[in-house]
């Protein structure tokens, strides 16, 4: 037991050399053997859990991508055949080159509208607009609402026969169709995700703003500073942290998001996206090995990108905490 | 006490200066922008009311009447409609609310459990790995693996676990997510000297745990349950994925309002809504303040 305490005390005595005065040397404490057994058992299941769920996984899915199965069901190595055939799926096949534009047109749609839009609202929020407190609990719903039910309700009025918004434009003579045809389907798509996005972005968004010391943004006041002013040059820096947060959700959403899609067209009409694709296979426990090829290539592609642009606004104001 | 009154009179004055430099936006935009908040919560409210008011109608009704309050308030589609559709698994909502409910409380309370205890070791002791440990769960929420859901429904399948509530548990049971990162972010700034008095009382470390830490967190504690039992309760890939058998609200909702669609039964769809979002609506109207005292101050960095 004592060759564990050694084990657990070797890394503090290491750090202590390397960081004197961290706050390590302030608790001037050692891991006794009690303290170790409690380490082992608080993380045992939590890292087993990960383990198996994130590294297990991993590895099986990297190697699902060199895998493919044969007619008796049973998986036998195929080497780089899947890669080629995603590459050329995509070379060949205009439905596939469609699943990648809607998946990627996400991004631009989130963090050139949604969340623009969502900061905006969150400042004039905190501008102590009338009923703000009323406001923010309603812009809470999209979150504790399930997406089924939300996209039910984004759908009723458009719906033909008893649809509002449908009747009110019959009447004024657009018979448009929301859902059933190829362009229009995607663009409902995205006009939902920044309807029910817009929600969660001023709920975290104006949290952010709350947070800012009233000194700061009063002192900008009292030299004269103008609500444009004070909104680009104080309010945006100010919380870039959450900002640079929601940006890079937005970004792996690229990749993941398939559920609005999926409940609001089932992917008819050319809404289907990368995400989703992954989805239907995995649920029909067929061709796995093809949803394994097109995530993990697609992730090798984006992670870098998001990783690149976390690093650059992460950068940009550097120092800000709130 | 003059001297006091003005004194008063002065700092409300203060305040009232500070407010007016606050709201320096000019008027006419003030209310334009109070206009749009308007019409951006009517967009959100008005379709839940308007199936919670059409959801007292008879099918008959709804079909000719479509606007405006019933004409006879009917509880018909609670009594009887939403039992005339089930899921493909042969559960009707009754069932699957139970199900649903069973996975929400005890999916909670794992996930939940779970991430306090590995934060809470993570920030409070020093070990080989804790900066690893640290690492890998930011980097988890950061980078998305999306080619891995085949993968893990095999794994599921290999360790016998696919389609079974046990299985279910031990995917939500993950304790490196957003509120590791949360709870690490309140622990670290906990102060050690509660655990070294109950040391010198002659506490153990499980005993500190326990008996001082977890009450001090309280407040997060219950929040981050709240938001999560919120989560599990809308889950709908991770139960539709590796539970078919078993049928969650939230996957059966889907099943049915394309059922009911097909007979034109609106009240029950609208119904099995109301059933659904209910639940969640009346959790958070009663945790309302620890949660958004909680979660928002804490606020989310990456």
């Amino acid at each position: 037991m004592n060759k564990i305490a050694a084990l657990f005390n070797k890394g503090k005595t290491r750090s202590k050399s390397t960081n004197g005065d961290g706050f390590r040397k302030k608790r001037k404490r050692r891991n006794s053997v009690g303290a170790c057994i409690f380490i082992v058992v608080m993380l045992a299941y939590p890292v087993l859990q990960f383990l198996i769920t994130w590294l297990y996984v991993n590895i099986n899915s990297v190697a699902l991508v060199f895998q493919r199965q044969n007619e008796f069901f049973e998986y036998e190595w195929v080497g780089f055949d899947n890669v080629i055939a995603f590459f050329r799926s995509f070379k060949i096949d205009p439905a596939t080159r469609q699943v990648y534009l809607n998946s990627f047109l996400y991004m631009p749609v989130t963090c050139m509208i949604s969340i623009p839009l969502a900061t905006v609202f969150s400042y004039f929020l905190y501008k102590e607009m009338p009923l703000s407190g009323v406001f923010r609990v309603i812009y809470f719903i999209p979150n504790i609402i399930p997406v089924v039910a939300l996209t039910l309700a984004f759908r009723m009025p458009f719906e033909p026969g008893y649809g509002f918004l449908n009747v009110l434009m019959q009447k004024m003579g657009l018979h448009l169709q929301y859902f059933g045809k190829e362009p229009n389907a995607q663009i409902m798509v995205y006009i939902y995700c920044i309807w029910a996005g817009l929600g969660y972005n001023i709920v975290l968004l104006s949290g952010a703003i709350g947070r800012v010391p009233e000194e700061v943004l009063e002192s900008a006041r009292l030299d004269g500073v103008g609500p444009m002013r004070e909104f680009f040059q104080f309010v945006v820096p100010l919380i870039w942290p959450t900002l640079t947060t929601l940006i890079i959700l937005g970004m792996t959403n690229v990749l993941t998001l398939y559920l609005q899609p999926y409940l609001l067209t089932k992917g008819a009409n050319g809404t289907q996206t990368i995400g989703m694709v992954i989805f239907t296979i995995s649920q029909s426990d067929r061709n796995l090995e093809s949803a394994a090829t097109t995530g993990l290539l697609c992730s090798l592609i984006w992670a870098p990108v998001i990783l690149t642009v976390r690093h650059f606004m992460s950068k940009c104001f550097a120092g800000v905490d709130y | 006490m003059k001297a006091k009154l003005l004194s008063k009179l002065a700092s409300f004055k203060q305040a009232r200066n500070a407010r007016k430099l606050k709201n320096n936006v000019p008027r006419w935009l003030m209310w334009c922008i109070f206009a749009l908040f308007v019409l951006y919560a009517i967009t959100l409210l008005y379709p839940f009311l308007w199936m919670l008011v059409n959801s007292f109608k008879e099918t008959s009704e709804f079909l000719t009447h479509i606007n405006g309050f019933p004409k006879n308030w009917a509880f018909t589609s609670y009594t009887n409609g939403v039992f005339r559709y089930g899921s493909a698994s042969g559960m009707n909502i009754v069932q699957m609310f139970g199900m649903s409910a069973i996975l929400t409380i005890a999916g909670a309370f794992v996930s939940v459990f779970f991430s306090c205890c590995a934060a809470y070791t993570v920030s409070k002791y020093n070990f080989i790995g804790k900066k690893l440990i640290y690492g890998v769960a930011v980097f988890m929420m950061v980078v998305p693996i999306v080619g891995s859901l085949p993968g893990q429904v095999r794994m599921m399948q290999d360790f016998k676990m696919y389609d079974t509530v046990i299985g279910l548990l031990f995917l939500y049971s993950g304790a490196f997510g957003l509120n590791f990162i949360l709870f690490y972010a309140f622990f670290v700034n906990i102060s050690w000297s509660y655990a070294e008095a109950a040391r010198v009382d002659g506490a153990n470390d499980f005993i500190i745990f326990f008996r001082i830490m977890i009450p001090l967190a309280k407040g997060p504690i219950i929040a981050v349950f709240i938001l999560q039992a919120i989560g599990l309760w809308n889950d709908y890939s991770t139960p539709a994925i590796f539970l078919p058998s078993l049928t969650t609200l939230a996957v059966g909702l889907d099943e049915i309002k394309t059922a009911a669609m097909q007979q034109m039964d609106y009240p029950a769809m609208f119904a099995a809504v109301m059933i659904t979002v209910l639940p969640m609506l009346v959790l958070f109207a009663c945790f309302q303040k620890t949660i958004m005292e909680n979660t928002i101050i804490g606020g989310l960095k990456g």
